[in-house]
């Protein structure tokens, strides 16, 4: 199997797997071509564990930097023909296909003949991103729609179900990290490894339970029985499909097949499974998803808040990370019943003062929520003041008028946008890298607010279909109304003293 | 007596507030005189522009006569002032009893029927001696109206938002 890969001189090249594995350690790789948006942390963490895996067997501390060096780490935790793509012997694992499915199949079984239909993105009636276009794919694109799919996809229907380390089959798979200074992949990889063997001992000490299964795929299934958890190591690659595939007249095609039971015994778990990207309610009940909402500035407090979310181990900083240039990244996708609701990504650089808050303490919380609470103050202020516009200015707005909700529903995202590429700005960091609390901050981030409630009402006033008779009345009602609640709302306390969010 | 640092609607307030700074043979022809009839009256108009600090060759009379009108009918014959920045116009009309309905006629006229809107106003308001009231929207209005209507709308809003502002403030007294 070949993969490419773009060096960072911007050259092609095409390694096997052995040689991916070594231009990642050696940090040579700027970006893999084929890799569609949606599959990279699935990629990523694919590598990571299984090179974590592969160190911690041969207990070493420092990647190869050869292909060889490779072949012998991977080849001691799985047998060779566990790494190989196309696999005749369906009693042998195959890349990420497990032994055990009956060889009937090769005739009569369903099959998928573009890399793009066994991957997990469904969209509404086949608009936006297309099914099934990938005719004649590379084997790296079918390999990576294979990662995509064993190691995120959620339930499909009966027969076919979701991974393990997300919070039930329509949940997502969150992946939360603190990506180094010069973010390329392979920076990326020897961090995460580094990381991961570091906290090892800690990962050990406080497992309830530590298997010897580490990849799943190598193991028969014949879909009637689960594996139960602990069975699995900590870092175990899953798979959830059962499935293999085939050559056909020179190309690829996917065989599948369904299965009574999930892969993997661990719907009680809730997706806490130790994924090492993963955030998990504070209390450890469950690993925190995400809607189609992705991660706006509220869910992203929500991540902040150690109080409410346990940071994932793969996003506290580590001494090592240095303070320069990190950002955190989150990416999922979205699920809903029988669709998913779109690949999610956010990247937020991280100044340097602020990097010892991350991970430490509540105060990074603290300051997030209130900031967000004083965002939805001026939300409702606005909505409010958008009512009275819409609705004409009347003596009294009607709150429940499903006609008005619906015309200022886009004023209302316009600002929700606004408030959104404001949040985490300088301020914020600033304001939480010091030790102390001042007015300061928060003046300036309610007048932010005030002038971004100004600003969409400015907008609405000039979008906003109104009769010529009603317009002025309108927008008198309307300003009036919105400039005398921001007027409170930018100093709330400007006849007491004190330090006040 | 004319203070260089008012507005020249201000200026003109303050000559016709002073008795004897302009002579009954001008002020009582601008009071009595129709807006669209301005062009007649240019021997009245014309001294009280220029000693009101008008200069510019190329400022629309027509429109400078309805304002001129309004001050004199505020003022009257009595010389009250015409004109006080405190008292907001809105406000000023609404608790003189101009109804909603004028008022939306008022800021949806245009031209013409704005001065006559204008010039109409200004008889409601001396006749309920609701004088002196901002003159200051106003004649933005009528100043920037079919010119620049970005200033002419911020002018109607500025009158709309007093006015509006009033209303609720008796609609609360009221239920209360």
């Amino acid at each position: 199997m070949i993969i490419t890969h773009l060096d960072r001189a911007g050259g092609v090249r095409e390694t096997d797997l052995f040689g991916t594995f070594a231009a990642l350690s050696r940090d040579e790789v700027e970006d893999f071509p084929a890799l569609r948006a949606h599959q990279r942390h699935p990629w990523h963490a694919f590598t990571v564990q299984v090179a974590a895996l592969a160190m911690l067997r041969a207990d070493i501390s420092d990647p190869p930097g050869d292909a060889e060096g490779w072949r012998g780490l991977l080849h001691g935790l799985a047998p060779p023909e566990a790494w190989e793509l196309v696999v005749d012997d369906w009693s042998k694992p195959a890349l990420l296909q497990a032994p055990g499915l009956e060889t009937g199949l090769r005739h009569t079984g369903k099959r998928a003949t573009t890399p793009d239909a066994i991957d997990m993105l469904l969209t509404a009636r086949n608009h936006d991103l297309k099914g099934a276009r990938m005719a004649d794919a590379p084997e790296e694109d079918w390999f990576f729609a294979l990662v995509s799919l064993q190691t995120q996809e959620g339930q499909m229907g009966a027969g076919n179900y979701g991974i393990s380390r997300m919070n039930g089959g329509y949940g997502a798979r969150v992946a939360l990290s603190l990506r180094p200074a010069e973010d390329r992949p392979g920076t990326a990889f020897r961090r995460d490894i580094t990381r991961l063997l570091a906290l090892r001992p800690q990962i050990e000490r406080d497992a309830v339970s530590l298997g010897d299964v580490a990849l799943v795929w190598t193991l028969p299934w014949d879909g009637t029985s689960s594996l139960p958890f602990d069975r699995l190591d900590p870092w175990y690659v899953e798979i959830c499909r059962r499935l293999r595939l085939v050559r056909e007249d020179g190309r690829i095609a996917a065989l599948l097949a369904n299965s009574k039971m999930a892969r993997i015994e661990a719907k009680a778990r809730k997706g806490v499974t130790g994924d090492p990207w993963a955030p998990v309610e504070a209390d450890g009940s469950k690993s925190w998803g995400v809607s189609s909402q992705g991660f706006n500035y509220r869910k992203m407090v929500d991540l902040l808040d150690h109080e409410k979310i346990a940071p994932a181990p793969l996003a506290r900083p580590a001494p090592e990370d240095g303070v320069a240039g990190l950002t955190l990244r989150a990416a999922a996708v979205a699920r809903g019943q029988g669709k998913t609701e779109g690949f999610h990504e956010r990247h937020i650089r991280v100044p340097a003062k602020a990097v010892g808050v991350l991970g430490a303490g509540d105060r990074l919380g603290t300051i997030a929520r209130e900031r967000r609470a004083r965002a939805g103050e001026a939300a409702v202020i606005l909505r409010h003041a958008l009512r009275m516009l819409a609705q004409g200015g009347p003596e009294k707005e009607r709150a429940d008028d499903d006609v008005t909700n619906a015309r200022i529903a886009r004023f209302e995202r316009l600002f929700d946008r606004a408030v959104d590429g404001a949040f985490f700005d300088a301020d914020f960091w600033n304001h939480a890298a010091e030790t102390g609390d001042t007015d300061e901050h928060w003046i300036t981030w309610r007048g932010r607010l005030a002038d971004m409630a100004r600003h969409t009402f400015d907008e609405a006033v000039s979008a906003m279909p109104r009769s010529t008779l009603k317009r002025l009345r309108a927008e008198a009602r309307g300003r009036s109304r919105l400039d005398g609640c921001l007027k409170r709302f930018r100093n709330p306390h400007a006849e007491t003293a004190g330090a006040k969010p | 007596m004319t203070d260089p640092k008012k507005s020249q609607i201000e200026r003109i307030s303050d000559l016709f507030a002073v008795p004897d700074a302009l002579p009954t043979r001008i002020t009582a022809p601008l009071r009595r005189m129709a807006p669209e009839q301005w062009s007649a009256r240019l021997a009245e108009l014309l001294p009280v522009l220029v000693r009101a600090g008008l200069r510019d060759e190329t400022a629309d009379v027509r429109r400078w006569a309805v304002l001129v009108h309004v001050v004199a009918v505020l003022s009257g014959t009595t010389h009250d002032a015409a004109h006080a920045s405190s008292r907001r116009t809105g406000a000023v009309i609404f608790e003189a009893g101009y109804s909603e309905a004028r008022l939306s006629k008022l800021l949806s006229a245009r031209g013409d029927g704005l001065r006559d809107q204008v010039a109409r106003l200004a008889r409601f308001l001396r006749a309920r001696g609701a004088q002196p009231l901002d003159l200051r929207p106003l004649a933005r209005l009528v100043l920037a109206e079919g010119l620049d209507e970005r200033a002419a709308d911020a002018a109607r809003l500025d009158i709309a938002r007093s006015y509006y502002a009033s209303a609720d403030r008796a609609i609360k007294e009221t239920s209360e």
